[in-house]
Parts: C-alpha cells; structure tokens; sequence
C-alpha cells in the first residue's frame, strides 16, 4: 500500500513541477519578440 | 505559411530528432525496470513509469526504498530530483501559446530530452518540437520497463551488460550538442542566431554552457558523498545562474573574444 502512495506522491508531484510554470508564467512573450526580431518567426 | 512567414514545419523536426534518443531510453527503462521489480514488484514499477515519466525521479526514489528508507523519504527524494523540472518549465513557458489547459498538456510532456529537442537560443523554444518528441521519448521508456520487468530474471545484474552507465551516458549525449556546437552544424546556427539576437558575441555563448558543465558536474562531485539522493542535482542546476549575466557586459567580453 505504501508503495502505491510513493507511485502517486512521486507521479503528481512530477506532473506539478513540469506544469507550474507554464500556468503560472503565461504565455507568448517571447513569440511576440520573436516576431518583431524576425529571426524566429512564430505561428501566430 | 502563416502571415509571419513561418511553415509550421517543426512537428515532423521534433519527432525526428527524438528517433536516435528512443532506443537509449528504452535501454534506461529497461535498467529501472530490472532494478526496481524486485524491490517495488513487477506491477508498481510499470506503473511508476507510466505515471511518473521521470527517470531521475524514479531512480531516485528507488535508490531510497532499496537502501532501506521509508517512503515518505523516497517520495521526497524523487520529488527533489524532479524540482529541476521548475525551471524548465518557467524556461519554455513565454515561449507557449493558448489557454491554461493547452499549457497545461504542453508542461506535462516536458522531459530533459525535449528540453533540449524545443531549444532555440536565446531563451526561446520550439513548443511543436518539444511536443512531438514526446511520443518517442515516454512509449520507449514504458516498454523498456516492462521488457526490465519481464526479463528480471533472464536478463539478471545489469552491472554485467553495462547498463549501469546507460544513464549518465544518456544525459552526456543531451548536453554534446551545447558544449561542441562544431560538431552539431544545426545547433551552432541556432547558437549564432541566439548570440546576434541577445547581442552576444557568438564566442561567449559558446563557452558559457562549458563553464555552466564544469561548475555543475563539479558542485555534484562535491556534494554527492556529504547530500541525500537527490540534492546535489538541485544544487548543481544553480550553475545556470551563470546565464543571468548582463547581457550588456557578456557583449563586451564576447567582441574582445
């Protein structure tokens, strides 16, 4: 039983560091710069 | 092509870029599977990878329960080894689109191969690469568990086949491309247009991740026999700070390089 506690503490806590920062830091700001450096052009 | 000019042509990049990593984390998955199914059990330890997808972790956390430790231990030395995810995931986050759910989804098939796959310089990261490599990256890892786990005791010590070394090896083959950008004529043309947008000079950008490897692998060695499992990663990714050198003065070194 305690092995499947260690599966799901190490699983969700895996899910939650790989998903925190693109919820919390948003999103875009380095396509829009890209877009107006035009060295990297991003899908729009 | 979109309006900007851009072929959303980098799916099929990401997918291709992952084929030569596939067999190396089956190879992995498979060495965590031998290790773990006599320790956790044959079910567990698939289920592990299925859920958790997180090698460090994994064999952090078993590195704990086969010493003997108690599970609260191991779950949080494998959640320590997965921290270094936290930067990553602020890394490629403004380079993301869409609502929280999409990012969300996008985070979640974050690993250290597609990390590296997504990179484009300059802090910026091709999410459709790093997306398709995904598929690659977690099926491979999962059969090569359950191939561990079934063949535990056919296949026997995997010290004696070498696999042992399979693993640093794997991160070793991740991190060649940025400490020899010579050798890798795509990664050094992302690498020069990364130094000419930050306004870098190209030199610089390319010693920076040697001095970040070397101040890394050393605070590792220092610290691995004095930390818990799982610390001396944590400790070591502090050497990235390295990257948060102005711009402005990094500008002037590199010119004079």
């Amino acid at each position: 039983m305690r092995i499947w506690g260690l599966i799901v503490v190490v699983a969700l806590g895996t899910v939650l560091t790989k998903t925190l920062g693109p919820l919390l830091a948003g999103g875009g700001s380095h396509l829009r710069r890209s877009a107006e450096s035009s060295l990297w052009s991003p899908r729009l | 092509m979109n309006r900007s000019g851009w072929t959303p042509k980098t799916w099929p990049e990401g997918l291709r870029a992952s084929i030569p990593l596939a067999l190396p984390v089956a190879a992995v998955g498979m060495t965590f599977g031998l290790l773990a199914a006599p320790v956790l059990g044959a079910v567990p330890s698939i289920v592990l990878s299925a859920a958790a997808w997180a090698g460090a972790a994994q064999f952090a956390a078993l590195s704990v329960v086969a010493s003997g430790g108690g599970t609260a231990l191991a779950a949080a030395a494998g959640l320590l080894a997965n921290t270094r995810f936290l930067p990553m995931g602020f890394a490629i986050a403004p380079s993301m689109t869409g609502g929280p759910l999409r990012r969300f989804l996008k985070g979640a098939v974050l690993s250290d191969a597609s990390f590296v796959i997504g990179n484009r310089g300059g802090g910026r990261f091709d999410i459709s690469a790093l997306v398709w490599a995904f598929p690659l990256q977690y099926f491979p890892w999962i059969a090569g568990t359950i191939v561990g786990v079934v063949g535990a005791t056919e296949i026997g010590d995997p010290t004696r086949w070498g696999l042992d070394v399979l693993f640093p090896v794997f991160y070793l083959s991740l991190l060649l491309p940025e400490l020899f950008p010579d050798r890798f004529q795509g990664h050094r043309r992302r690498m020069r247009q990364a130094s000419r947008s930050d306004g870098r000079g190209f030199a610089l950008v390319r010693q920076r991740p040697i001095i970040v490897a070397l101040l890394g692998a050393t605070i590792t060695l220092v610290l691995t026999p004095l930390t818990p499992t799982g610390v001396p990663i944590v400790v070591a990714a502090s050497a990235a700070l390295i990257g948060l050198r102005p711009a402005q003065s990094a500008a002037g070194a590199g010119d004079e390089a």
